[in-house]
């Protein structure tokens, strides 16, 4: 019956039909998810957080598909329980049995609230936590509430998996106090030295509420941080990455240091952000026994996922397309944007639909005032709000700047405007929908299928 | 011209971006040529009653909504109280307005206790209650005010506080009563985040013209060109079906 959804919303054009056969499935045997995870052959392995859950999930498949496996994973970023369940069913045959061979591995990204429905039905052989930010207050709750959550449902399960968490975010750290397994720590020793901004997310100790204190802030509350009152503190990770050398947006330079190697690794993605994702995919993978070797070739080749500084050629523009949607996340996207040279066109896309969250409010935790528009183009169904937070963020671009919710014509006007390339800064459907727009010109290969 | 913008408890109280209102005045202060300064005013700090002209504070998680609850119990509440007997405006968004009130009662029953600079109690019905969550718009002074609210805390008002505005799309204090917000002598405290004031530019220069005009009584703010705050008004009102009033 789900096949037959997917099938039918593929045909149809309705989007990708990534998560309405799902849903129809879902209804019909909420068992039947936990039962295709369970007959994963060679097991599978969750990841969830705030941020990079997307980019590790693609790290993780493509080191496993380097070491000769078949990967199954819920590739499109729809990653809700039905999502997932969605992708399974694309794997399955018409008895609904699994199509796998003896080394098919599974690795799926589930959002925060769904790890917590997930984690206590299933057993996978690993579970990776990315990091927790403020996201989307209207539709996760509270950044203290979800560790509380993921705690619990971490104690719950049976302790079977192998935990690998963010040494660095404090948070994510102490919601795997109530694993009862194996806990493998990663972390990046770099940053600054110095105390988080004041508006970072995590800065209270989480067991006694005193502030932590930091040596070392790497981004947001991600750091070296230790509590004096109760003696909480940064674990010492087993993967660590360090000399991180940045090239533009282009790439990423560090060494990875674990028990028995270092490997130097060139990322061809930018920001330290990127670079907790690929130690945290190495983390990840090595468990699944994928050696440093092959890791290191498949990072290196590694293609953007989908809107992560993924670049297409759009007539004589080389446009680049960033996902910003939380501050966390689009604070590094302007962090790696400003290490550029001279000038850029910006096109940016804020939508308030569901997936992107409907309170708009979080662009104001943004640092915008990093840019140097050369020209600037503001579209999206909250284009207006948009157009308001950057004229507060004091940009003036020599080249001018245009509000237009009409998304071809804010296109139109943004590659109108210049001759480099083009940055397009946009919310999650609103990229979608900038996307299906380039594919008309065939551009893009439509997201769901790469 | 010189204004002095405190922000409070910056490290705890910050979760809806509320710095989008200290950016705000800032901004609009500096494009009319007033001198401005804004400080943060973080737990322990104490100050003299007049040096603030606007304090700011916006809406924290609960842990941290506590950990401001217990400092405004010392020195520096005493400050903030006197530098509101002094005449200081303050604006509190969300969590802040509900800590500008008497108490703060949470799901569990258990009190924090607040400024009581505005005659307000807030409670929490019980995490089974909805929260109230979603665009809203109010008629404040014969215009409109447009944000985003999110809060599972009911406000009622005392006899001594008046309500800022009649909820037009929305919750507002409590979901029942039709009203949002809190005014008392200077003090305003609302559920509107959004960031509140870049929007509300109106409310923006409110704030502002009760400011300067205790340095010089006469004085009119100089007119902006505001196309881009009312822009952002506009649409906001429109998602909400609500058409807007006033000017």
């Amino acid at each position: 019956m789900g096949k037959l959804a997917a099938a039918v919303v593929r045909r149809t054009g309705q989007g990708g039909g990534t998560a309405a056969p799902g849903l129809v499935a879902e209804r019909l045997s909420p068992a039947y998810l936990y039962d295709l995870l369970a007959a994963i052959p060679g097991g599978h392995a969750l990841i969830s957080g705030t941020n990079g859950k997307t980019t590790s999930a693609a790290m993780v498949g493509a080191m496993l598909e380097k070491d000769g496996r078949d990967v199954v994973r819920n590739i499109s970023g729809s990653n809700l329980t039905r999502g997932l369940l969605s992708e399974l069913l694309g794997t399955t045959n018409w008895r609904g049995r699994l199509r796998a061979n003896a080394e098919t591995a599974g690795v799926f990204e589930v959002d925060e609230a769904a790890l917590v429905r997930i984690l206590p039905r299933t057993r996978p052989r690993a579970v990776l936590l990315t990091n927790l930010f403020r996201d989307q207050l209207d539709r996760y709750g509270e950044l203290d509430a979800i560790t509380r959550r993921w705690q619990a449902a971490i104690g719950e399960s049976d302790g079977s998996f192998t935990l690998i968490a963010n040494a660095d975010d404090p948070a994510v750290v102490h919601a795997t106090e109530s694993h009862r397994g194996e806990t493998i720590f990663f972390g990046v020793e770099d940053g600054t030295a110095g105390e988080p901004d004041d508006w970072a997310d995590a800065t209270m100790c989480p067991i006694c509420g005193a502030g932590l204190s930091y040596d070392r802030v790497n981004y947001s509350h991600l750091g070296h941080y230790r509590c004096e009152e109760c003696g909480f503190a940064r674990p010492r990770p087993r993967i660590v990455a360090r000399t991180l050398e940045s090239d533009g947006l282009a790439a990423t330079d560090f060494e990875v240091e674990s028990d028995d190697e270092t490997i130097s690794v060139r990322l061809p993605l930018p920001g330290t952000y990127n670079v907790y994702n690929a130690v945290g995919a190495m983390a990840l993978a090595g468990v699944m026994g994928v050696g440093g070797a092959v890791m290191r070739r498949a990072l290196e080749e590694f293609a953007p996922a989908f809107g992560r500084a993924e670049r297409v050629q759009v007539g004589e523009r080389e446009v680049t397309m960033l996902l910003v949607k939380n501050p966390a996340g689009a604070n590094e996207v302007i962090r790696s944007l400003a290490g550029l040279e001279g000038e850029q066109d910006f096109l940016v896309l804020l939508n308030d639909k569901v997936a992107d969250g409907e309170d708009v409010s979080w662009i104001w935790d943004v640092d915008f005032s990093r840019l140097r528009p050369g020209s600037l183009v503001v579209g999206g169904r909250r284009a207006a709000d948009m157009a308001l937070r950057l004229k507060y963020a004091g940009l003036a671009p020599a080249r001018g700047s245009v509000t237009e919710t009409n998304l071809e014509k804010a296109l139109e006007g943004a590659l109108a405007r210049g001759e480099g390339p083009l940055y397009v800064l946009s919310t999650y459907t609103a990229l979608l929908d900038f996307r299906s727009l380039l594919a008309r010109g065939s551009a893009v290969r439509e997201f769901w299928r790469e | 011209m010189k204004l002095v913008l405190g922000y409070l408890y910056p490290e705890l109280m910050n979760i809806y971006a509320d710095r989008g209102n200290v950016e705000c005045l800032r901004r609009r202060c500096e494009w009319r040529g007033i001198e401005v300064e804004v400080r943060a005013i973080k737990a322990g700090t104490t100050f003299a009653a007049d040096e603030f002209d606007i304090m700011l504070i916006g809406g924290g998680q609960d842990r941290q909504q506590g950990a401001a609850s217990e400092d405004m119990q010392e020195e520096t509440g005493d400050c903030i109280r006197r530098a509101v007997e002094a005449g200081s405006v303050v604006l509190g968004v969300c969590g802040g307005y509900q800590l500008l009130g008497h108490r703060y009662i949470d799901a569990d029953g258990d009190i924090l206790p607040g400024l009581g600079i505005l005659d307000v109690e807030t409670r929490h019905p019980g995490l089974e209650v909805i929260r109230c969550i979603g665009n809203i718009a109010i008629e404040w002074e014969g215009e409109t005010l447009v944000g985003f609210e999110n809060h599972g805390g009911r406000t009622y008002l005392g006899p001594e506080a008046k309500p800022l505005g009649r909820v037009l799309a929305g919750q507002g204090n409590n979901a029942r009563d039709g009203l949002e917000g809190a005014v008392q002598g200077r003090v305003i405290g609302t559920y509107l985040h959004g960031s509140l004031l870049p929007k509300n530019p109106h409310l923006a220069d409110h704030l502002l013209n009760m400011a300067a005009i205790r340095h010089e009584s006469e004085y009119e703010l100089a007119r902006l060109d505001d196309k881009a705050e009312w822009g952002a008004h506009e649409a906001a009102l429109r998602m909400m079906g609500v058409e807007r009033r006033g000017r």
